[in-house]
């Protein structure tokens, strides 16, 4: 027998060392599987979330806001949902890239089979409708995560850029309306020469966006009165088309 | 069984009579030791004194793990993966010094290396050993390993990918650019008008 051969031996019996049971490593091996596709669902959930602000937000308003509609992408993406993103991303990446077989395939394959996974499971969900649940659930919630992200309420939360979105509270009469916005305020609007588009009656409870002008003391003049479900959106006009219409009228 | 006839068994099938009885482990200390001191010293450049309490720390890792021993891989590309893990953690948690890597003279190996660089002068071995020693300690860490695997351990593509956790592709990659670096510094050593 070697001299390391014997030592080896030594050392096993003096310190009682003893192979570690085979569970221990299938367990490790499960963990890896399993914190990786976990960690695959939650980056589809965070992909249908991102659908869902992308198809749901207001790209067309920028000039309301005075800015240019890069400005208003820059503001709008989702950040805090590509981070999620990203970071789940890395954690499905370090656990595959640690199971038994995972060194052996390359890591940009890796990486692009994780997105390509997250982003077609991410589509079903969208039309599965998670990404809305989940977007509205957060929102009602969670008070960080309205902070967190820029969403279609920060857009119609803007009266002093005419536009302001909420709930038909009161129907005063035929022509005004109490309306609470998502900050909770009320606004008393004028909706007499208002276009409700798109086939929308006010009922109270309704859930409007409005564009008009902003008459102070929470008074709001209605030009266009619009559903808010996503599926109904449409494309709010340009104001330098709607300048041109208003002054054709006069 | 005589020890003649464990001497001839499988790495596979002394695992799982190791299993059974530990005193089998003799058998796979015995296969796996020189190699592993040899493997050690010429990729992290240890004395050998340290190469002998590294590969010993090698074999106890590697009856520890028994268990998780995949049948589907080569015993030698395991334990070889756990000496390189064993190396790599011992030198960089010692006092660091330049690196010494250590070539058997006697080993022949290295002459396939010799022909894949192109090396055309079919020199005295003890010659050529010494420039390429002094071209290895220059190589970077990630080529040199990949080298030493490749011509000094005689390791497959498919080994080395088992071995140092690497895509075959990353294998192919590093095998490459090493021994272009490796030529280029030879040549850079002046070795190129005697030996390139």
């Amino acid at each position: 027998m070697s001299d390391l051969a014997l030592k080896t031996l030594s050392r096993l019996e003096t310190e009682h060392l003893k192979p570690r049971p085979r569970w221990h490593f299938l367990l490790k091996n499960y963990v890896l599987w399993g914190v990786g596709i976990f960690s695959l669902l939650l980056g589809s959930v965070a992909v249908a979330t991102i659908i869902f602000m992308l198809t749901d937000h207001e790209w067309e308003v920028y000039e309301y806001l005075d800015r240019t509609w890069w400005q208003h992408v820059l503001i709008s993406l989702p950040y805090f949902w590509l981070i999620v993103l990203a970071g789940l991303t890395v954690l499905t990446f370090y656990n595959f890239k640690h199971t038994r077989y995972g060194y052996r395939y390359m890591s940009y394959l890796v990486t692009l089979g994780s997105i390509i996974i997250s982003l077609l499971l991410g589509l079903v969900l969208y039309w599965r409708g998670l990404g809305a649940t989940l977007d509205n659930l957060l929102s009602n919630q969670l008070p960080l995560y309205n902070k967190l992200v820029y969403t279609k309420q920060d857009v119609w939360q803007n009266p002093e850029h005419g536009l302001l979105g909420g709930y038909i509270i009161e129907l005063i009469d035929g022509n005004n309306f109490l309306l609470r916005d998502f900050a909770n305020n009320w606004w008393q609007v004028y909706s007499r020469d208002a276009e409700w588009s798109y086939g929308v009656k006010p009922k109270v409870g309704l859930l409007v966006k409005i564009t008009g002008d902003n008459w102070g003391g929470r008074r709001f003049y209605a030009e266009d009165i619009l559903p808010w479900k996503s599926y109904q959106r449409v494309k709010v006009k340009p104001l330098k088309q709607k300048s041109v219409v208003k002054s054709t009228t006069k | 069984m005589t020890e003649q006839q464990f001497k001839q068994t499988s790495d596979q099938e002394l695992v799982k009579l190791t299993l059974q009885d530990k005193s089998f482990y003799v058998f796979l200390v015995e296969r796996y030791e020189e190699k592993l001191r040899w493997y050690v010293r010429r990729t992290v450049g240890v004395t050998v004194e340290e190469a002998e309490d590294i590969v010993q720390e090698v074999f106890i890792k590697t009856y520890l793990n028994l268990n998780d021993f995949d049948p589907q891989l080569k015993f030698s590309s395991w334990i070889y993966r756990i000496a390189h893990n064993e190396a790599i953690n011992y030198v960089r948690y010692r006092k660091r010094r330049p690196l010494t890597v250590e070539l058997d003279q006697a080993d022949n190996d290295w002459l396939l290396l010799r022909d894949d660089l192109d090396i055309v002068q079919s020199a005295d071995q003890a010659l050529l050993v010494e420039p390429l020693r002094q071209a290895l300690e220059q190589l970077e860490d990630k080529y040199r390993q990949v080298l030493i695997l490749r011509y000094w351990e005689d390791k497959d593509y498919q080994e080395i990918s088992d071995i140092l956790h690497l895509p075959l592709g990353s294998v192919a990659t590093l095998l490459n650019r090493g021994k272009k670096q490796l030529k280029q510094i030879l040549q850079d050593n002046n070795f190129g008008q005697t030996y390139v």
